[in-house]
């Protein structure tokens, strides 16, 4: 009997997942629970297990597709017994039956009648008006027959001057217009909003036709072009939703001798600046919580349990695991969970208790010998700290009337400018370098 | 040898006369006479006691039509002009329009009505009664727009069981000329024709208003626009699917209809695309109609009462530019 390999829903706000692997192959023999796919979130790498003994039947993935929760990825070849014992009658019964209605769908799109199928980039060259060549699509979601030409191109020229008939309803307020064709289009091509900005629309009050968007769907395909990996499509998306708001940065300079002594001291392992800079943040909001505040509709969100987010950097993106609670445990106590968090962002192991619900971030750009930096907090935060290079630079003291020498870094803090000033910011980035510069208070 | 939309009506029922006994025409001075529009002449004499004239009585008419297809007769009744068919709206929606729900026993027949406006023809002789018939379930409404389609719709509309209302347009009659009449119709009745292939916009039309629609896009071809233009042949059944598909390729579609705008073809076109061939458009699906007034008289104000071609041209630049 065939049992369905499905698409598991790993996490809660998982959609689809991308195949990274294929750890079995048609024919092998596999266990329940071993696993056989390789898949990859924008969170992280997950294993598809197999739902009992057999061998595998069919994979109906390719490397490197996207599938949705729910999809037929393949089938298992189960004894009656084994399916039986599993409880698995009802996914086989299932299972025929998504076989059945792809099997058909297929079929109709094979049949539909090239008629049907709208002008579109994929169409090429030929069919584009103007446009010389065509590179083969990039974008496209299937594959579309293309449209006989008919007789006489179109010259682009503009319309000759008439007697005014109907009044123009375009007006420059209908730039932002996006019809139900440019709209479906777009979803079609994955395209969002943001990425319209480039094109110049030349329908009434400047909006972007369907026509705009095929011609600039055609110009990309100048290019090469690549699928974004899910990763980069998760930090893009929330970067685009974060910069929706109005944000603002300011920076002081922070002395970290006090810091750099404090740490010597400690036994391995030891804390890291940015960890320090995370505890010093958890308390200088628990004492003003109003500063992590949320903005929604007309009410402030007031956080109650000073949750923090740690950047870090992971191959082709960025992931901003969450320590807990950082104003109730001393920074000693912070250092095994933080390392912990840290490794598992690394190896893509986070799970979605490890990353979601934080109220700030804070992110060490240091590192990268920056100075200081403009970083964006994510879009359910208020505000992220950023702790820039440690540079030696002179201090003038008026006790002894000559130059000292300190580690210092600039310290930035990046907040939505809606729900908190420049004053506010100040007096709590001061909270900040005091904690920082007495480090036996964190 | 041309033969006119006319000659095509008048051969379709001296085929049909000729092929099928259960066959008879019956309606005011068209028997000898020939009909005021001369669509049976010379029949009454070929087919002796089969082309009858009728008391001036639509409602008569079309109640002894109804009494004879029951019978197994497949009668054609000529209205003089489509207008005074509402004085039949009985006898047409209620009872050969439920007659085979109602009862089980089909109704074939057949309805002629000459719409549509002439110069000069006023307000009781120049009338679109399509979207009126449509309306009723039961009756099939076939708008003819070409000679080729006037003949073989006419023999479709005489072989089919159920009751057919047939606008023939008059303004058509001695305009419109054909080669010659085809053996065989090259569309299936219950398929709209794709009268001139595009990509920029979609008219879709019926009747004569297809002339002025294919006048119009020969016109904005001349800088460069192709517009595709549907002949609609059948308005009901729809051939929603032809429409649809058109939209598909060109997402933008303007309904053109010669009769009044008030829940009219074309209100029904576009409440279709709005609902099926949503996300085709790329603008307004829009429509252009008569003026919603009486058929004026005078010559003038007729012609600037209905759609023509200048008007259809400027609506479609509009939808272009938009």
């Amino acid at each position: 009997m065939l049992v369905p390999i499905l698409m598991p829903q790993l996490g809660e706000s998982m959609a689809e997942a991308t195949v990274v692997n294929l750890l079995v192959a048609p024919g092998d023999t596999v266990k329940a629970d071993q696993d056989i796919l390789e898949v990859e979130t924008n969170k992280a790498v997950f294993q598809v297990g197999s739902s009992c003994d057999g061998s595998i039947a069919q994979f109906l993935v390719e490397k490197g597709g996207t599938y949705g929760v729910g999809a037929l990825l393949g089938y298992i070849e189960a004894t009656e017994a084994e399916v039986e014992k599993r409880g698995l009658g009802s996914a086989v019964a299932a299972g025929g039956a998504v076989a059945t209605s792809a099997t058909v769908s297929v079929e109709a799109a094979q049949t539909a009648s090239p008629a049907s199928v709208p002008l579109r980039a994929e169409d090429g060259g030929a069919a584009m008006h103007g446009s010389p060549d065509w590179n083969p699509p990039v974008w496209a979601s299937g594959s579309y027959s293309t449209q006989p030409e008919p007789a006489g191109a179109r010259v682009d020229k503009p319309l000759p001057k008439q007697a005014p008939v109907l009044p123009q309803r375009g007006t420059p307020a209908a730039s932002g217009f996006l019809s139900p064709r440019v709209r479906s289009r777009m979803a079609e091509a994955g395209l969002k909003e943001a990425d319209l900005g480039a094109i110049t629309g030349t329908g009434a009050g400047g909006r972007i036709t369907a026509d705009d968007l095929e011609k600039f769907l055609f110009q990309l395909a100048a290019n090469d072009v690549q699928t974004a990996m899910p990763m980069r499509l998760s930090v893009s998306d929330a970067m685009r939703r974060s910069w929706s708001r109005p944000l603002a940065t300011v920076g002081r300079l922070v002395k970290l001798d006090p810091l750099l002594a404090h740490r010597a001291a400690q036994s391995e392992p030891k804390p890291g600046p940015a960890l320090y800079a995370v505890r010093a943040l958890g308390l200088a909001l628990r004492e003003d919580r109003l500063s992590a505040a949320k903005l929604v509709g007309n009410k402030l969100v007031i956080p109650k349990s000073m949750d923090i987010g740690c950047a870090v950097e992971v191959d082709d993106g960025i992931m901003v695991p969450v320590l807990r609670a950082v104003d109730t445990q001393p920074l000693a106590e912070l250092v095994g969970p933080y390392r912990k968090l840290v490794e598992a962002a690394r190896k893509r192991a986070l799970t979605p208790e490890m990353f979601a619900g934080s109220i700030a971030s804070v992110t060490n750009y240091g590192p990268f010998d920056l100075e200081w930096a403009t970083p964006i907090p994510l879009p359910d935060e208020t505000l992220i700290l950023g702790l820039g290079a440690t540079r030696k630079m002179p201090e003038w003291d008026d006790e002894i009337e000559d130059w000292m020498p300190f580690h210092k870094a600039t310290l930035t803090l990046t907040f939505d400018h809606r729900i908190m000033d420049g004053g506010r910011a100040g007096r709590l980035m001061k909270r900040i370098v005091e904690l920082m510069e007495h480090p036996e208070q964190l | 040898m041309a033969v006119t939309y006319l000659e095509a009506i008048r051969s379709a029922q001296a085929k049909a006369l000729a092929e099928d006994e259960r066959v008879f025409i019956y309606g005011q001075d068209i028997g000898v006479f020939g009909g005021a529009f001369k669509a049976t002449k010379g029949l009454a004499v070929a087919h002796p006691g089969r082309v009858l004239d009728s008391p001036i009585s639509e409602d008569a008419a079309i109640g002894l039509a109804i009494g004879a297809s029951i019978e197994g007769m497949r009668p054609i009744i000529e209205m003089q002009f489509a207008d005074f068919s509402s004085v039949a709206f009985s006898q047409i929606v209620n009872q050969a329009g439920t007659q085979f729900y109602r009862t089980g026993v089909r109704c074939p027949i057949v309805v002629r009505l000459p719409s549509g406006g002439t110069p000069g023809g006023g307000p009781f002789h120049s009338q679109n009664m399509e979207a009126i018939y449509a309306h009723y379930p039961g009756l099939v409404v076939m708008t003819p727009a070409t000679v080729e389609d006037a003949y073989h719709l006419l023999l479709e509309a005489i072989a089919l069981d159920d009751p057919v209302i047939f606008c023939e347009h008059k303004h058509l009659y001695n305009h419109l000329k054909a080669e010659r009449l085809p053996e065989k119709s090259d569309l299936p009745p219950n398929k709209a024709r794709i009268a001139r292939a595009g990509r920029d916009a979609t008219v879709v039309t019926h009747g004569a208003m297809l002339h002025e629609a294919l006048t119009a896009a020969g016109d904005l071809a001349r800088e460069g626009w192709q517009i595709e233009v549907i002949d609609l042949r059948v308005v009901k059944p729809l051939d929603s699917e032809t429409v649809l598909e058109s939209v598909a390729r060109t997402g933008r579609v303007l309904a053109v209809g010669e009769n009044t705008p008030w829940g009219g073809v074309t209100s029904e076109v576009i409440a279709r695309i709005a609902d099926a061939g949503f996300q085709s458009l790329d603008a307004p699906p829009r429509r252009l109609n008569c003026k919603d007034t009486p058929v004026p008289y005078h010559p003038n104000l007729w012609a600037a009462h209905r759609p023509n071609a200048a008007e259809i041209t400027r609506e479609l630049r509009d939808l272009l530019k938009f």
